[in-house]
């Protein structure tokens, strides 16, 4: 019964899918190759070569299948995984460990994590510095082109960033796809609201103490990137903060919810995305006419960003991730992706297609360096 | 002292979520004046203000009576961290006690100009989690000008709160800012837990 009765239209047509494909494919192709098809080795050469496949074969199938979710979680997933694995093999082969010091503080040698955003924006405006001990304008991931490439993302995604541009969202959107049925079913959407309060304080103690506190002392991702060494009580508890936060919200909770629960319960940043969804391009919507109130797609939705009053609002809410899941779910085809502007049932497929061809754009960006760079070095590993 | 100011932000939005419609009709009711809100609101925050001043004091002299240079004065703080901040967690995260305002013992005052002072003192001296949190920080300063700074710096983070108060009643979405606030509350008490820990763990090492 896939998408019989979806409201746009799969288009199970190769030729058309093929066409709706193309731009996709130049405009990898010239991002990722920078415009230049020599590569220093075979390694290299079959990691952009599959990645390339990798990327393009999803965003067809998202197409021809009429499916969002399915294939955009696939790659969001993978680049979750090759971006810790790159990012952690570079740390190895710059700094010898996963783990920095002092001195790489200093010498501002710690690459950009777009989580530390939300502490940036008040002590840039109030001191004209960045809190963050990265460069501004070098190395992998440099400052300036991470922020501009994040703030143009949430203008046009809103809160899509997300579920299509953020590093580390695979992790635990992959957990919690990995057991059928959830072992823990009833989740008080209350702690949907607890990303907020993370947010506040994190804003006010990183504008008065002038250290990305969140980065600092709570970040569950650090322990699939890098962290402070192990040097004193204070660090230890850090670490130990780090592992037991991935391991819990990242790890166990997803497994046992089916949930999202770092980004539904923690992320600071995932919360000031929400509030760009109020002004961003593309919304999800509810057609309540053809709704038929079997609430399937709150029961779905990762990220507890619809409930049974957002459903008869015919919108979903403020902390949707344009993920597609609910829309992939509903047999009625009443949800669609919707440019602001225009009601429910009105230029469904313009809409899709649109908001898929940007979002899917904006990962290709993020995930195919990472992509690449991890598939290179398990090629070398290999073909020597 | 930037910590208490923190303390004082963030706990302090659980304040206003829980007293903040005690104080509205205070502040806002029928036809008062801007002038007249103005005037209110100064002496409401300024008798909070004095209560704190005060608080500060007696929280010093508590701290020197109590553990002064003793040498198990790490492990008494870090106890009172570790029970007080519990304690907020506990407040913030209890949903199912209905916590009522202690200002509304305020509402059998004639005098008008009291109303404003009374409610500055009693919302001051509610000795919430938060406040008890406050008073082991303070004790636990080496003078007692630094005592007192702590209590103002707690002051302004909570002051921040109830400068907006008259336009309270105009919030959509009350219902979200409180919960948030809650959350806000129990992670400031999570940060006060760590700290408890952490000062007995150096202590040790
Ligand atoms: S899955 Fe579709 S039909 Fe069911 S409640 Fe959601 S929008 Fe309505
Ligand atoms: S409401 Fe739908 S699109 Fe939005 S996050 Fe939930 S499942 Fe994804």
């Amino acid at each position: 019964m896939d998408n019989i009765l979806n409201n746009y239209k799969a288009t199970r047509n190769i030729w058309r899918s093929i066409l709706y494909s193309l731009p996709m494919l130049l405009i990898t192709l010239v991002l990722m190759s920078g415009g230049d098809l020599n590569f220093k080795g075979h390694a290299e050469l079959y990691a952009f070569t599959i990645t390339f496949i990798f990327l393009n074969t999803c965003f067809f199938l998202m197409h021809y299948k009429g499916k969002t979710d399915l294939y955009r979680s696939v790659v969001f997933i993978v680049f979750a995984i090759f971006l810790s694995f790159s990012f952690i093999t570079n740390m190895f082969e710059y700094r010898g460990a996963m783990t920095f010091n002092q001195a790489d503080i200093i010498e501002c040698n710690v690459p950009f994590c777009h989580l530390v955003i939300p502490m940036m924006i008040v002590p840039a405006a109030l001191t004209e510095s960045i809190i963050f001990p990265g460069s501004i304008l070098n190395g992998f991931a440099n400052i300036s082109t991470m922020l501009v490439l994040w703030g143009v993302a949430t203008i046009v995604m809103g809160r899509g960033f997300c579920s299509w541009g953020c590093f580390y969202g695979g992790w635990d959107d992959g957990f919690s796809r990995l057991i059928k049925k959830p072992v823990i079913k009833r989740i008080d959407t209350i702690w949907r609201w607890m990303p907020f309060a993370v947010l506040f304080v994190v804003v006010i103690s990183a504008s008065l103490t002038l250290v990305p506190t969140y980065c600092d002392w709570i970040c569950p991702f650090k322990a699939v990137t890098e962290f402070e060494a192990v040097t004193s009580a204070e660090s230890a508890i850090k670490a130990v903060i780090f592992f037991s936060l991935f391991a819990m919200l990242v790890i166990i909770l997803p497994l046992l919810t089916k949930k999202r629960t770092q980004c539904t319960s923690l992320c600071p940043l995932g919360a000031l995305n929400s509030l760009s969804n109020k002004i961003s391009a593309f919304t999800v919507k509810i057609d309540t006419k053809r709704c038929t109130m079997c609430m399937k797609c709150v029961k779905t939705c990762k990220l507890s960003a619809l409930t049974p009053d957002d459903v008869k609002a015919g919108r979903a809410s403020l902390l949707c991730s344009k993920c597609g899941q609910c829309i992939d779910t509903c047999r009625q085809g009443a949800i669609q992706f919707s440019i602001r502007g225009f009601e429910a049932g009105k230029l469904i497929d313009l809409s899709r297609n649109l908001f898929i061809f940007i979002s899917f754009l904006f990962m290709a960006i993020f995930a195919s360096g990472s992509i690449q760079n991890g598939l290179s070095k398990i090629l070398t590993l290999i073909i020597n | 002292m930037t910590e208490s100011f923190i303390l004082g932000l963030t706990t302090g939005s659980a304040c206003l979520a829980t007293c903040g419609m005690t104080l509205v009709p205070y502040f806002v009711s029928g036809n008062t004046s801007s002038k007249r809100v103005s005037a209110g609101l100064s002496l409401f925050l300024l008798s909070r203000l004095l209560v704190y001043i005060i608080l500060g004091a007696v929280a010093w002299y508590l701290g020197q009576a109590l553990f002064g240079e003793s040498t198990f004065r790490p492990y008494i703080l870090g106890t009172f961290y570790i029970i007080f901040s519990v304690l907020l967690i506990v407040y913030a995260i209890d949903k199912g006690k209905k916590r009522g305002c202690p200002l509304s013992i305020t509402s059998g005052i004639e005098k008008k100009f009291l109303i404003p002072v009374s409610l500055g003192i009693i919302s001051s001296l509610s000795f919430c989690p938060a406040m008890l949190i406050a008073v082991t920080n303070s004790a636990s300063q080496n003078n007692i000008t630094a005592s007192i700074l702590v209590f103002v710096m707690f002051f302004t983070g909570t002051s921040v709160w109830f400068m907006p108060l008259p336009l309270l009643s105009m919030i959509k979405n009350r219902q979200i800012i409180k919960t948030i606030a809650m959350f806000a509350t129990a992670i400031a008490g999570a940060i006060y837990l760590f700290r408890g820990v952490t000062t007995i763990i150096k202590s040790i090492l």
